[in-house]
């Protein structure tokens, strides 16, 4: 790491000179490098915000050169100042300076990729003219001197008018003198922004021209500063493609790489659950030995601890999933899954892109939705917002873990067939849903596949793990307070009222709960469930599971009567759910119960902070109004079915 | 090789491994822009890697996938075209 470089504490000691921190924007395409670069230029001090005024997020740290404090921010990647997804207009109206609460870039530093200089010059020569002063990143020199790709930088940076410094983000070299140039340039005050490249004056009258002459350039430079690209051409890279990419290959590889990552995701992901759980165990028994009876201890041990747990459990799948996630897209192989997956997902209604949310969905609805920036075209977008939440999150697994041994105990195989009958329904309705929105409200085929298939690449855990990191502690941030909130609120709801003290009969939490107004509410709504063959206690679990899907299996445990601190022993859970009767004295969960119960959690829209995301991302209230009502209707409907079908033939 | 492209013939019609330069783009504006935006300019040299569906095209040093009915609409001159 730089000498130079020394990142501000949140309260800085010397704050004698209050200089207004100058503004560094980096940019560039995707796959440029940029966040590497960034990671580098800022250690571990980077964190994410919201861009003013949206929801996207951008990387910003503040840095202490010598000449004094600098605020790097590291736009999200560009084809040109056209583009139309949400990404690329927020980098624009940051370059343009049209955001009124972000200043105008004091400085840009435009990110290239050395080996693909052609493609990216184009790019550069738009935000040359952009009336900042520039200074060029010429990235991944390492790889193109491997490649025997040798530019003469001195043509390249004559032919942009800016400086231009080789560096290695990957390997760290270079980074030194960049911060060098760069701090050179900002107190240069623009003497570094000299006219625009003349080939590049002219025409300016229509865009498709000025792409077209913006291309012309750079092919023009390149054949100066790059005399022998002609011998770079990968050939590995275009067999590989071949191969990944080939109409019978390329679904198996496909589903192979998916089964490999869910695969590892779920199987690591139990050790920090696992370790997770002990801990809030540790601490709720904690709170009842400094509190073993009262209000306080409850409302801490079962309101706000419970809450806080609930959140916390799904971060390391979060994590892993998107560090996944991150390692695949970084190889270059997710852009390629994109090809070979739209083919499918158009028929759908889909675009190829909507699969890498589609992906994320399967851990956690929240970051799926944010990850739909990358769609366009904002009905495909809107169309794969809404059917997201139908995908199997991680918190409808304890759901479906708890039926499975209800219904299965003892039979692994009809375990299992609960669990990828789950799946398979929850992405069944997503693609049928996402066909119907077309042929009604959101008409019109997905935008055409067009998209660029970056070099293959060596992936970098360090920057994978920093998007890991972001991804949870926007999750955090996003799900964590509303889930605390719902998980407070319904504490007081199934606190109180309290039993009476002249009750005569025991008092059991069971009775506790009965009597409270959850308990009153459950029994009121029990008419419109019992079609779905529950009664009011599943009625309740129902009601609670709006916090959080997997409360319903802690509230059925109060419910049986086991009490919640026994339900994470699930024989007894089980044991104890099986003795529930009706009050005909039949099981409560017979099979119809059972899978109708399943059906429900699979389709119903039990998910607040998921909402919450919707209304930001859709900037409206009308589309997560829309995805709840659509959604409880498919889960009543398709419950009902279930019910009646599996009775029908169970008799 | 067909007779009926003289001048300029869809992206579709050439052998993967063909090279021809990029003529004009014949889709509806918002695909134009986003092809432009890739690189995908008149005047611009493209190699044909693979056919079918998500046709796979090496331009400037990059690979884009295109889908095939857009594809069809990219007017390429061949290389040996070119030469006469």
């Amino acid at each position: 790491m730089s000498a130079l470089l020394d990142i501000l504490p949140d309260d800085p000691p010397h704050v004698s000179a209050p200089l207004r921190p100058k503004t560094v924007v980096l940019a560039g395409q995707p796959n440029a490098g940029k966040t590497s670069l960034f990671n580098r230029l800022t250690g571990l001090r980077g964190h994410t915000a919201n861009f003013p005024g949206t929801t996207v997020e951008v990387r910003r740290a503040r840095l202490e050169l010598l000449s004094g404090p600098l605020e790097l921010i590291d736009l999200p990647g560009l084809y040109g100042l056209e583009g139309e997804s949400l990404d690329q207009v927020v980098a624009r109206s940051a370059i343009l300076g049209e955001n009124p609460r972000l200043a105008k870039p004091d400085l840009m530093v435009i990110v290239l990729d050395a080996t693909r200089l052609p493609h990216h010059l184009p790019l550069a020569g738009e935000l040359r003219n952009q009336d900042i002063p520039v200074v060029v990143a010429l990235n991944m020199i390492d790889e193109a001197r491997r490649k025997r790709i040798e530019i003469n930088l001195d043509v390249l940076s004559e032919e942009l008018g800016v400086q231009v410094v080789p560096v290695s983000a990957r390997r760290g070299t270079g980074i030194d003198a960049l911060v060098d140039v760069v701090e050179r340039a900002l107190g240069e005050d623009s003497k570094s922004l000299e006219g625009a490249p003349p080939a590049l004056a002219h025409c300016s009258s229509c865009t498709g021209c000025r792409v077209t002459a913006r291309c012309r350039w750079a092919d023009a430079v390149v054949d100066r500063a790059v005399p022998n690209l002609h011998a770079s051409v990968s050939r590995r890279s275009d067999a590989l493609d071949k191969i990944v990419t080939a109409p019978f290959l390329g679904l198996p590889i496909f589903f192979l790489v998916m089964a490999g990552l869910f695969f590892s995701v779920f199987s690591l992901a139990v050790y920090p659950m696992d370790l997770i759980d002990s801990m809030i165990g540790l601490l709720v028994e904690q709170v009842q030995i400094q509190f073993p009876t009262g209000l306080l201890g409850s409302f801490i041990a079962d309101g706000v601890i419970a809450g806080i747990g609930g959140v916390v459990i799904f971060l390391p799948q979060i994590c892993m999933l998107f560090f996944g996630i991150a390692l695949l897209e970084d190889s270059g192989y997710l852009s390629r899954a994109v090809v070979v997956m739209d083919k499918l997902m158009r028929r759908f209604g889909l675009p190829g892109q909507a699969f890498v949310p589609m992906l994320a969905a399967h851990a956690c609805a929240v970051p799926a939705i944010m990850s739909t920036r990358l769609i366009e075209n904002k009905r495909d977008r809107l169309r794969t917002i809404l059917i997201l939440p139908l995908l199997t999150c991680s918190a409808r697994l304890p759901v479906y873990l708890m039926i499975a041994t209800l219904v299965f105990a003892g039979n692994p195989l009809g375990g299992a067939s609960v669990f990828v009958g789950g799946y398979a329904l929850g992405a069944l309705a997503a693609v049928s849903m996402s066909l119907l929105l077309q042929c009604s409200i959101l008409p019109g085929k997905p935008t055409a596949l067009a998209i660029e298939l970056p070099p293959y690449r060596m992936p970098s855990m360090r920057d994978a793990a920093k998007l890991a990191f972001d991804r949870g502690m926007i999750f955090l941030r996003q799900a964590g307070t509303i889930i605390l909130t719902i998980s407070l609120v319904l504490w007081c709801l199934a606190s109180f009222p309290q039993l009476p003290e002249d009750y005569s009969g025991p008092r059991t939490e069971q009775a506790e709960l009965e009597y409270s107004y959850v308990g009153r509410i459950g029994k009121g709504i029990e008419p419109v469930f019992e079609p779905l063959g529950f009664d009011w206690r599943i009625s309740v679990g129902v009601l609670t599971s709006f916090a959080a899907r997997e409360v319903v299996v802690s509230s059925l445990a109060v419910m049986s009567g086991i009490g919640n601190e026994e339900s994470d022993d699930s024989e007894g859970l089980i044991s104890s759910l099986r003795s529930m009767k009706r009050q005909d004295g039949s099981p409560l969960f017979n099979l119809p119960t059972a899978i109708s119960l399943l059906v429900f959690f699979v389709l119903a829209m039990q998910c607040l902070p998921t909402q919450a995301m919707t209304a930001k991302e859709t900037n409206s209230y009308r589309w997560p109004i829309f995805q709840f009502v659509y959604m409880s209707l498919l889960a009543y409907g398709a419950a009902y079915a279930a019910f009646h079908i599996t009775r029908f033939l169970v008799t | 090789m067909s007779d009926q492209c003289h001048l300029a013939c869809s992206l579709l019609e050439l052998s993967p491994g063909q090279e021809g330069v990029v003529d004009t783009l014949e889709v509806e504006p918002e695909d134009n822009g986003r092809l432009l935006r890739l690189g995908l300019t008149p005047g611009r040299r493209i190699t044909l890697m693979r056919k079918g569906h998500g046709c796979i095209i090496s331009t400037a040093g990059a690979r884009i996938a295109i889908d095939e009915r857009l594809a069809a609409k990219i007017y390429i001159v061949r290389e040996e075209e070119i030469r006469q």
